[in-house]
């Protein structure tokens, strides 16, 4: 039951937002509200999971094969509950950040229908339903993108939705021949017949869901809408989109390629691998050329996707874990992140290098909510970013993919040095003189998600034994495949 | 320019239209039809006579914000979807009841709110893409 | 019939991919149109084309008997389309307001606005 509320609940938000249009009054407590609820559900939904092992529910009661299955494993619950814990804190958060423009083209709304699509997405076990998911996701992000719809906007939205579309097709395509030689859409279905086609047909069948992903997840080479779309929105979308609609993207690869098409093929594998290693390193050499704390924070964001397909392709039980991990840990901080540079914008009226300067001094609390998430995104033992990038650096050397590694430490020492450039500018250099507009006041609903997030990256460094066998854990289960294949064989015996 | 002939003929189409439309959303569940054809059905119905007599004029047939209505529409289905999941089977499951009616007992199902819902969906989100990319003709 | 529609659907991935690879966004914008075709075109061959056989069971049956046409290959596809009458109703209003505030649907004159 509760699988299913982690998707109703922000459907039945948006709803009622929309229904309320003419009422803003109550909107921001109300999606507060919302977000609280859905946070419990997702909460509750972990613990159900890591109970029996899989939560299911089958949509209109239509036995599994032929309805729409929900169901979530220790991966998805893990993945809902950090979306939905990123979805409360930009509840808050977007109470400031959020202007009453865009309020009135309606951004509440939006941000459910988003959260809807996201938590649907990771907990769907039917392909198709994945697809009408990601719609859901792709249109609220483009009406959010576009908000505001000035000159930057329309030309980050236009190069966002191109390319996404078109991914959207590919995906359409794949699923169309996978619907063709297989005749169902069921995931645990699909995992059983896929073994039976020949693997010539399923690798271009596979090519085609790669490219689609690919482009969602933003790797190499298709990651170039990313960063010239992603700073133009208001920093609460920003973080929003960071956070978690790359993830989605990399969610989709994983269930795809560990279940669909377990990755026994080489072609898609080597191409993987590459991909992994130029999203490494073209995100990192990207970020290195950027003059704007968020320009640059996008390069890292597409730089550390590389880490989790890296992880993935590497195909081994432990790395995959590492993936996971990697992927928990990389919604929070990225998140973290953006919100920081959301208030440096709110402080000093820009992001860039130029423009801003001086806040170690006058804003100890944000310096100090800036240098933990950024030493966790550098990989800086406790903190959350080390312990999954051990694992993936163990695997990467311990069973021959040296070149992966190298582009590893190569990305780490890249991102090391564009977290001390922005620490530099922004917060060590003095504030610069010319147009020193500073806005001295905290808002709190600002300070407040950013510092929730900052703990919240703490624990996950500080809890590495549990994280690290919950997210093993997970990956064995995607591995074996098991609950799913379950959840399938006892339906379809009668 | 405002045409005579349209004008009249409109008159006469739009409630037609909107009765068909009803017509095709309540036969829905086991013919053609349906709430997403019912649902442009209307929205046809309503930008025939955007077109005869003006987008203020359509306005006050929908006299609801479309997006208010989009909502109601939504909130509908979702609801619909609840009680069979709040009643213990899953969500969207169907439920029958009968209604005793003068005319004979009826059988009802949560179908035909969901399709109700979408009915109403499908009006609000078309009308406001009607809303948004008419263009009164420059004088 | 098959070859045919296989041939239909390279030529619209075809020009789809031309038109979208173009300058101008209206031409962009069609080319989406046409590549979105083109998918529910793969999506519909691909649940097979059987004619005359519709998938009801006949009234002493209580099997569907084979060759029947498939009926979620095309609920899929109108899937597809309801969701693509959405977003291209939102690209149409991009491209829109594109043109409005720059003064040309033309993305090269976009990126040279931008970096002024």
């Amino acid at each position: 039951m509760t699988v299913t509320l982690v998707v109703v609940i922000p459907l039945l938000m948006a709803a009622i937002l929309l229904a309320t249009w003419n009422f803003p009054k109550f909107r921001r407590r109300m999606s507060l509200a919302g977000m609280a609820v859905h946070l419990l559900a997702s909460a509750n939904l972990l613990m159900e999971v890591a109970d029996k092992g899989v939560a299911k529910a089958q949509l209109g009661s239509w036995p599994t094969p032929f309805g729409i299955a929900f169901s979530a494993d220790l991966l998805s619950a893990m993945l809902v509950l950090v979306a939905s814990i990123i979805g409360f804190t930009l509840s808050i958060y977007s109470t400031e950040n959020i202007d009453d423009s865009h309020r009135d083209f309606g951004f509440h709304p939006l941000f459910f229908v988003l959260m809807a699509g996201v938590c649907g997405a990771f907990v769907t076990g039917d392909l198709f339903n994945m697809f009408v998911w990601f719609e859901c996701i792709l249109l609220s992000s483009f009406v959010l993108l576009a908000l505001g719809g000035e000159k930057p906007q329309i030309r980050g939205a236009l190069n966002y939705v191109i390319p996404n579309l078109f991914s959207s097709m590919m995906f359409l395509c794949g699923l169309g021949l996978l619907y063709g030689v297989t005749g169902t859409l069921n995931m645990a279905d699909l995992a059983i017949k896929t073994s039976q086609i020949s693997p010539s047909l399923l690798t271009i069948i596979s090519l085609f869901f790669l490219t689609a992903f690919g482009i969602k997840a933003a790797i190499f080479p298709f990651f170039t809408w990313l960063p010239t779309s992603y700073h133009t929105p208001p920093a609460a979308v920003t973080a929003l989109f960071a956070g978690l609609l790359t993830k989605v993207g990399v969610y989709a690869l994983v269930r795809y390629f560990t279940l669909i098409d377990p990755l026994h093929n080489t072609i898609i594998q080597s191409l993987m691998l590459w991909g992994a290693v130029g999203t490494m390193v073209f995100g990192a050499l990207g970020a290195v050329a950027q003059r704007d704390v968020k320009r640059m924070l996008a390069y890292l964001l597409v730089s550390h996707i590389g880490y989790m397909i890296a992880g993935l392709a590497m195909g081994k039980t432990s790395s995959l874990g590492g993936t996971i991990y990697y992927m928990l840990h990389h919604i929070v901080v990225i998140t973290a992140l953006f919100y920081a540079a959301g208030i440096i914008e709110h402080h000093l009226g820009s992001t860039q290098f130029k423009n801003i300067g001086g806040l170690l001094k006058s804003r100890p609390y944000l310096s100090a909510m800036f240098f933990i998430p950024m030493l966790g995104l550098i990989g800086i033992p406790p903190l959350s970013g080390f312990w999954p990038k051990i694992v993936l650096l163990q695997t990467a050397f311990s069973d021959g993919f040296a070149i992966v590694g190298i582009a590893m430490i190569f990305a780490s020492l890249i991102t090391l040095y564009c977290m001390a450039r922005i620490w530099m500018e922004a917060f060590w250099k003095p504030k610069p003189d010319f147009e020193a507009e500073f806005i001295p006041e905290r808002p709190m609903a600002k300070y407040l998600p950013t510092g929730a997030l900052t703990l919240v990256i703490i624990f996950l460094g500080l809890a590495a034994g549990p994280m690290t066998k919950a997210s093993q854990q997970a990956a064995q289960q995607l591995r074996d495949a098991v609950p799913l294949t379950i959840t399938i064989s006892e339906d379809v015996s009668p | 320019m405002r045409s005579l002939i349209l004008c009249s003929v409109t008159r006469f189409v739009t409630p037609f239209l909107m009765l068909i439309s009803v017509f095709l959303l309540l036969r829905g569940h086991n013919s053609p039809g349906g709430g997403f054809a019912g649902g442009l059905v209307a929205t046809a119905a309503l930008a025939l006579h955007m077109f005869a007599f003006g987008e203020e004029a359509m306005k006050r047939i929908v006299r609801l914000d479309p997006r208010t209505l989009l909502g109601i529409g939504l909130v509908l289905a979702v609801v619909t979807g609840l009680v069979s999941l709040l009643s213990g089977s899953d969500f969207l499951t169907g439920m029958w009841f009968s209604v005793p009616t003068p005319l004979g007992t009826v059988k009802l199902g949560s179908p035909v709110f969901f399709d109700i819902g979408v009915y109403f969906v499908v009006i609000g989100v078309t009308v406001s893409f009607l809303e948004d990319m008419y263009e009164e003709e420059p004088a | 019939m098959n070859l045919v529609l296989a041939l239909t659907i390279g030529f619209l991935f075809a020009t789809g991919t031309y038109l979208l690879l173009r300058r101008s966004t209206v031409k962009i914008l069609l080319g989406i149109v046409l590549l979105g075709n083109a998918t529910n075109l793969v999506v519909f061959l691909c649940a097979r084309l059987i004619r005359g056989r519709p998938p009801i069971i006949q009234g002493e049956d209580h099997v569907l008997h084979a060759p029947y046409a498939d009926p979620l290959g095309q609920a899929l596809i109108l899937t597809a389309i309801v969701i693509s009458f959405g977003v291209l109703a939102f690209a149409m209003i991009l491209v829109r307001r594109g043109y409005d505030i720059f003064g040309t649907d033309d993305t090269d004159t976009f990126i040279e606005e931008e970096q002024k």
